[in-house]
């Protein structure tokens, strides 16, 4: 796999000047645009990245004389940054239109309801959250909350609210907004999206003011998760929603057609213009919160603009034509498209490796009964461990990744992709291929491979099932092909059957009508809490057997406990224990045979600065306060 | 019909076409569904004829199965539609009251069904056990049985017409039965029309086969077809993969073919 340019040159910087910390990881994009440019050490100032220029750690890390020389020479960088020597202040990073190309029209502009990808991207750049998830860090940092303790033991919070910050419409915000946010989610006849995410236990939790800069949450029982609960519920502006509320009208308001006037949040932007069909602009919040290290008041860019493309294709397509600024996740085919004319458009690409998604093949294991006869006569295999073993290990996850994603994909032995870093059990090792002991694991199990080269088992029975699969995705397609090859070579054989998405997953949660099936998740947070309703027996979306009374084998109740447990348990490293230990409970039982995560590929043009694009979402967008766009050569100020 | 150079070479080529599908096991070289995962995208050379596709499948043996599977439903669907509506119009031509004005009337409704929607219905509730060649089958069947209306439609016309000439009603006036009268008097002025309007039909079902499965609603992966070995095509990026445009210039050929041999036809209506 190719280095990103942007890498390349952040490397040489850490070289030249010194200063980093060793175990820190210099801020992509933030720096420079070029390899071996220049203007590399002129970098912007953002709340994070200039941090590590003034860190005296830095210093410790150079004791020989080529450590000095370094030394000085980082000195000397960082003086003439700080001085405004290389011209670049933090006023004067302002201004500029970034363009984002949607790959869909937003639905609302209501945070309590948002579900699409679209309406979340435009959403979140106009609300802010009381602690925030950093992207990067995959940790929780203060937001409209500066700081906060836990009650009781870890079943409350008390948060201290920020002073002096006012909603995008010039109205200060304070406690009041905070219990009424709450209030709204957590009253069920509001129906809020998020209203799930506010259960602890199955229990709501309560919200209380102290004083009008502090607020203290009862979870009413111990929660894994912690502070992250906080995270994406947008604070909303109770001057001017709480009429709407009162009278039952909150999941009418701040639809497509609402006035920007009407609406206020505490985010970065706030709308300035939406035309269906042809674009929406944000614009600058002038009382955004965030300041850079410098005290200059972000957003730096003044105005977004989203222009809804359709299809990935298009988006490229237009891409490569100059429009647009950033790209969200492209696929490998796209990526490799993009990188023939990189140097020629001036445009950043960054491969951020394996991101939340994980694809897998699992077999219908749905207690009898539930599901069709036709299926039910080839469950028996199916809920055989050492069937499903053998299967896992025949599947070549290799050329998988080689063939289908080009090379920017991860093969997974477990559901956790190496982008949940800190959840990830790096004790199960890599999966290998290895017919020779997939064949010893049927032999095991009783069957026997006939000379017809077909397989049959105890009865006689040839081994046959089909394979469901998203007739929408390419790349399923051709990764249920490779594994109907791969699993012939055992005998068994495989038709694959491509169904519109839509009717694929109605037959697997509600008719329970198929035998196996390719499918794709995502972690919707680096928390396992994200994961409960995969992995609880009971939840919706454990998927191999949907919304069980009661848990079908005792490895499913052993995986119920510890996911109750770690979600009942405070501290990352106990909690962490319990995760590894459904990771190997999954590795060892294989409820889902994983395949493979792909990589995260974005793209940028090289104005774009600061860009600093992570494995969640929303991917290129989630630093957009700190995004500015260098001006093109010869542009005057 | 005089058996000119444009009625011969296009029915020449439809011959070729048609044989060299049918020796698709003996002309090719590899399996269709064979991966060689290890020259995934090749260049034709010696061993792939036409190169490989992004699995590493033989592209020549992919096109010759593949054309067995979309010419295939090319002929069942057109035939299909051709019955249906050969035996529907000659059967309303030959009626004058309820019955002529209840099968135009199913044909405009027939017309009107937006069958997009209803394929994909249809796909939905297929038993998942069907191999390639039933789905083919059923998915080709339900495209002949909607298409009949057109057809339908202009023999139900062209009988009528018949039905009014001298002779047929000379002929019915001396106690010719209905059957009798089909048989003998508007088959023979109706057969022409029917197979012009096949080879009308023939190059539309073959597109609309290779379009559903280019769009992922038709045979699925790993079965070979046209449709399918286009669909990476769909991607910007597979332009480093041009061999999987072969079927591209047969498709065209089948529709100029068509449409020679048609239009000879048309000509000596």
């Amino acid at each position: 796999m190719k280095t990103p340019l942007s890498e390349l040159c952040l490397e040489s910087i850490d070289v030249i000047s010194g200063l980093a910390p060793r175990n820190t990881r210099l801020r992509p994009g933030a720096n420079c645009f070029r390899t071996g440019d220049s203007d590399a050490a002129c970098a912007p100032a953002s709340t994070e990245s200039m941090a590590w220029l003034n860190a005296p750690r830095g210093l410790k890390a150079c004791p020989t004389t080529r450590g000095r020389f370094r030394r000085a020479v980082g000195w000397a960088l960082a003086f003439l940054i700080s001085a405004g020597g290389c011209g670049v202040r933090g006023a004067e990073l302002r201004g500029g239109r970034l363009v984002y190309m949607q790959r869909g029209e937003p639905r609302t502009f209501n945070p309590m309801f948002a579900q699409d990808d679209a309406s979340h991207e435009v959403v979140w750049r106009m609300h802010a959250d009381l602690v925030h998830i950093n992207r990067e860090t995959q940790k929780t940092e203060p937001a409209l909350a500066e700081s906060w303790t836990t009650l009781k033991g870890g079943n409350g919070f008390r948060l201290n609210l920020r002073r002096n910050v006012r909603f995008s419409d010039g109205q200060p915000f304070d406690a009041d907004d905070v219990v009424f946010t709450f209030q709204a989610h957590l009253d069920a006849s509001v129906k809020s999206s998020q209203r799930a995410l506010l259960l602890v236990q199955g229990r709501p939790i309560r919200v209380r003011k102290v004083d009008p800069y502090t607020v203290e949450f009862d979870l009413g029982g111990p929660y894994g998760p912690a502070e992250r609960i906080f995270d994406s519920i947008a604070i909303l502006p109770r001057h001017l929603l709480e009429s709407a509320y009162k009278s039952g009208q909150l999941p009418a308001q701040w639809g497509l057609g609402t006035q920007p006037r009407a609406m206020a949040g505490l985010g970065p932007f706030r709308l300035k213009n939406y035309q269906p069909g042809e674009g929406l602009i944000l614009e600058r919040n002038p009382y955004y919160w965030k300041k850079d290290s410098r005290g200059t008041a972000l957003p730096y860019l003044n105005e977004i603009l989203f222009r809804q493309v359709g299809d990935e294709e298009s988006q490229v397509l237009r891409f490569l034509g100059g429009e647009g600024d950033l790209l969200n996740r492209v696929s490998a085919k796209s990526f490799a498209l993009l990188e023939r004319d990189a140097n020629a458009r001036q445009l950043t690409l960054r491969d951020l490796g394996a991101g939340p998604e994980y694809n897998f093949l699992f077999f219908n294991l749905n207690p009898s009964g539930s599901a069709p006869a036709s299926v039910a006569a080839k469950q028996a295999w199916f809920r055989d461990a050492q069937f499903r073993r053998a299967v896992s290990l025949s599947i070549d996850r290799a050329a998988m990744v080689r063939l289908v994603y080009g090379g920017r994909a991860t093969a997974l032995a477990t559901h956790v992709t190496p982008g949940i870093r800190l959840w990830k059990n790096t004790a199960i090792p890599p999966p290998v291929r290895s017919v020779a002991d997939a064949r010893k694991l049927l032999t095991a199990a009783g069957f026997r491979l006939g000379n017809d080269r077909t397989l049959r088992d105890k009865d006689g029975r040839a081994v046959e099932f089909t394979i469901l699969v998203n007739s929408n995705n390419q790349q399923r397609a051709q990764m249920a092909s490779m594994i109907q090859q791969d699993l012939k070579e055992l005998g068994i054989q495989a038709q694959v059957a491509p169904l519109e998405q839509r009717t694929l997953v109605q037959r697997v949660l509600t008719s329970k009508n198929y035998e196996a099936c390719l499918f794709g998740l995502a972690f919707g947070d680096a928390d396992p809490g994200s994961e409960m309703n995969v992995w609880l027996s009971s939840g919706q979306v454990h998927v191999w057997a949907p919304s069980q009374s009661k848990p079908g084998s005792e490895w499913e109740a052993a995986i119920d406990n510890l996911m109750r447990q770690q979600m009942a348990t405070a501290g990352y490293a106990a909690r962490k224990k319990l995760y590894d230990r459904v990771q190997e409970i999954e590795a060892r039982e294989t409820p889902i045979v994983s395949l493979l995560s792909p990589n995260v590929l974005v793209a940028a043009r090289r104005r774009v600065g600061n860009f600093r694009p992570a494995v969640l979402d929303h991917y290129t967008l989630w630093n957009a306060d700190e995004l500015f766009l260098q001006p093109a050569p010869g542009d005057k100020k | 019909m005089k058996w000119r150079l444009r009625t011969i070479l296009p029915a020449a080529y439809l011959g070729v076409l048609v044989l060299a599908m049918a020796l698709a096991p003996v002309l090719a070289v590899h399996s269709p569904e064979e991966q060689n995962r290890d020259c995934p995208c090749a260049a034709p050379s010696s061993h792939f004829i036409l190169g490989t596709d992004e699995l590493g499948r033989d592209v020549w043996s992919r096109l010759l199965y593949g054309g067995r599977i979309s010419l295939g439903a090319g002929f069942v669907a057109a035939s299909l539609s051709v019955g249906i509506g050969l035996l529907a119009g000659a059967a309303a031509g030959l009626s004058r009251g309820i019955f002529r004005r209840g099968v135009l009337a199913l044909a405009e409704l027939f017309l009107s069904v937006p069958w997009l929607y209803l394929l994909l219905a249809i796909r939905a509730f297929l038993p998942l056990t069907l191999s390639p060649a039933q789905v083919l089958f059923l998915l080709s069947a339900v495209i002949g049985a909607a298409g009949w209306a057109r057809p339908g439609r202009l023999i139900a016309q062209k009988a009528g017409e018949v039905r009014e000439r001298e002779y047929v009603e000379v002929a019915e006036s001396l106690g010719a039965g209905r059957w009798h009268l089909m048989r003998r008097h508007l088959m023979p002025e109706l057969l022409p029309l029917a197979v012009t309007q096949f080879l009308l039909l023939l190059p539309g079902y073959v597109l609309a086969e290779v379009t559903l499965t280019f769009f992922g609603l038709g045979v699925g992966e790993p079965a070979a077809s046209w449709g399918n070995l286009l669909a990476p095509l769909r991607h910007p990026a597979a332009a480093s993969c041009l061999q999987l445009a072969s079927p591209l210039p047969l498709l065209a050929s089948l529709v100029l073919a068509c449409e020679l041999l048609s239009g000879d036809g048309r000509g000596n209506d």
